[in-house]
């Protein structure tokens, strides 16, 4: 059972890794959101591809409430409660009633959204915790590949062949750590080069009263 | 019924008016020092102006006849006449409930409850008793702490930071020096892990290509490890190469003083620890340097991680 070959093990060891990586970088959060906001797109074109069916999505309904209840407020604020009483009456009942039917559709689709996030949070916990927890128990004393001899010193080979495999071997714990280290400087290179802002060097402002100027840029 | 009948209305109410007078005076000392004392902000008591002599005065009645009687010298119920004027400067503005009885200290011993607390006066005999002079107030230094994790300005480190009697904007100031110094410190960092990689990588792939027949490949074959090659000088140039830029990285880092300490835990534990402990700050400048020396070591550490990779990814040609 899970006789795989080591190099498979590598390269899974591998994906897994820097999926879990890349998901810490952007955010679970971030993920989440970006799912819910791909659901919500893929339920409201199902709808406009069949404008015909009667089944709208809660969405959809939502806004079309909202709509609704914005025009409702117009037209209660251009009509005066005391001189036409019976239709500032009429549209305040409408409009009360919209504002409850939005709230209960509102709930609907929060929880329509903790469901999702629900599930991407278990997809992305069992792409990234469970096969390094399964391996970690099931391969650890696997030699995923040797080292040839004279490439590296004995003292380094015998350092990376901890804890459980013999020396010039590397096991999955050194594999694992290696990947770690690797995938995170390289991650952290990239955040810095393309998505951090530069920041200059502040000008203290004079005592005397002349205004120093910050030159701090974003980019 | 006959004395009823005898009496005008004018009378009646006159008469009820009367005894309504009569009631309240008889109790009106006692029902007054009932509300007062129900609370515990008045503790003295005091006479109702019910209770005092009335003084008399001509009072028309509807015959001719000029009638004496008693009226109160403040009648609560004769809403034409104003209220006398009462005096009230003998009375001044109530204290607040004092718990202790005493008065609430001064501005000026909320420094000297500070130094208690934080045990760097000499009344508590803590273990701050024997604080210097040069300390500085030691609620600046949290606050210096908390902004930036090193009141002392540390080794190499910015100028030293102003108390926090000068203000808001030093302090925005320096927190803005901190990001510099920071984005600085991160730049000089990925600088020098992108001329690593790529110098190791080309390392690895030089050898990797010029090495004699397999001399070079890492397989998932243990029968590999029975050969015998010729050592490839690869570890060396790896060694030399690294040690040139670990030593230029640390000399860059220790010239400049681009030293942003609030990520550090360790030195935020120092910082709180001189707190109680100053002498803890004498070893201040010897764990920045082991500190520097961990982090040079970590670099080293990431780039035979890198080395253990690319033997890993290579590995599926053997």
């Amino acid at each position: 059972m899970l006789d795989l070959q080591p190099f498979t093990i590598l390269f899974t060891i591998l994906l897994v890794i820097l999926s879990k990586q890349i998901v810490g970088a952007i955010g679970k959060k971030n993920i989440e959101k970006l799912v819910w906001n791909k659901y919500c797109s893929w339920k409201t074109s199902g709808t406009t591809k069949n404008p015909a069916s009667s089944d709208d999505s809660p969405i959809i309904k939502l806004a079309k409430l909202k709509s609704d209840l914005t025009s409702i407020k117009a037209e209660r604020s251009k009509v005066s409660a005391q001189d036409q009483y019976a239709k500032w009456t009429k549209l305040n009942r409408q409009h009360d009633k919209l504002e409850a039917e939005i709230k209960v559709m509102n709930e609907a689709i929060v929880q329509d959204e903790q469901r999702i996030s629900k599930y991407v949070g278990y997809i992305i916990t069992i792409a990234t915790t469970i096969p390094i927890w399964v391996s970690r128990v099931w391969f650890r004393k696997t030699i995923l590949f040797y080292v040839p001899p004279g490439a590296l010193p004995y003292p380094v080979e015998w350092v990376l062949a901890l804890p459980f495999v013999p020396t010039g071997g590397i096991g999955l714990t050194i594999w694992m750590f290696s990947l770690n280290s690797v995938i995170s400087s390289l991650i952290s290179t990239i955040q810095f080069i393309f998505f951090d802002k530069k920041v200059s060097k502040p000008v203290e402002e004079k005592e005397n009263g002349k205004v120093g100027k910050e030159s701090k840029k974003i980019q | 019924m006959s004395m009823s009948d005898s009496l005008t209305a004018d009378e009646k109410r006159r008469l009820l008016r009367e005894r309504r007078q009569a009631k309240m005076n008889a109790k009106a000392t006692d029902r007054l020092n009932t509300i007062l004392t129900s609370g515990s902000s008045v503790k003295e008591t005091a006479s109702s102006p019910l209770d005092k002599k009335p003084t008399t005065t001509e009072v028309p009645v509807h015959s001719d006849a000029v009638r004496t009687v008693s009226v109160p010298a403040v009648s609560l119920r004769d809403d034409d006449d104003d209220p006398e004027d009462v005096d009230i400067s003998a009375h001044g503005t109530p204290q607040p409930p004092s718990f202790a009885g005493s008065a609430p200290p001064p501005a000026e011993d909320f420094d000297a409850m500070l130094n208690k607390l934080f045990g760097a006066g000499p009344a508590t005999g803590g273990p701050g008793a024997g604080a210097a002079d040069g300390d500085a107030d030691p609620f600046a230094m949290m606050m210096q702490m908390l902004n930036s994790g090193d009141p002392s300005g540390g080794a190499g480190g910015f100028p030293a930071m102003a108390n926090g009697a000068e203000g808001v904007p030093d302090s925005s100031y320096q927190a803005k020096l901190q990001q510099y110094y920071a984005y600085q410190q991160r730049k000089t960092k990925t600088v020098f892990f992108i001329v690593r990689f790529i110098t190791t990588v080309v390392n690895f792939f030089y050898h990797y290509h010029n090495s004699p027949e397999n001399a070079f490949q890492a397989s998932s074959q243990a029968a590999i490890r029975q050969f015998e090659f010729a050592k490839s000088g690869f570890f060396s140039w790896f060694i030399t190469i690294e040690v040139g830029i670990l030593a230029t990285y640390f000399f860059v880092v220790s010239s400049t003083k681009y030293v942003a300490n609030d990520g550090n835990l360790i030195l935020k534990g120092i910082s709180m620890a001189s707190m109680f402990l100053p002498q803890v700050q004498q070893y201040r400048p010897l764990i920045l340097r082991l500190l520097s020396y961990w982090e040079v070591l970590g670099m080293f550490f990431g780039d035979v991680a890198l080395i253990t990779l690319l033997f890993g990814l290579t590995s599926y040609f053997g």
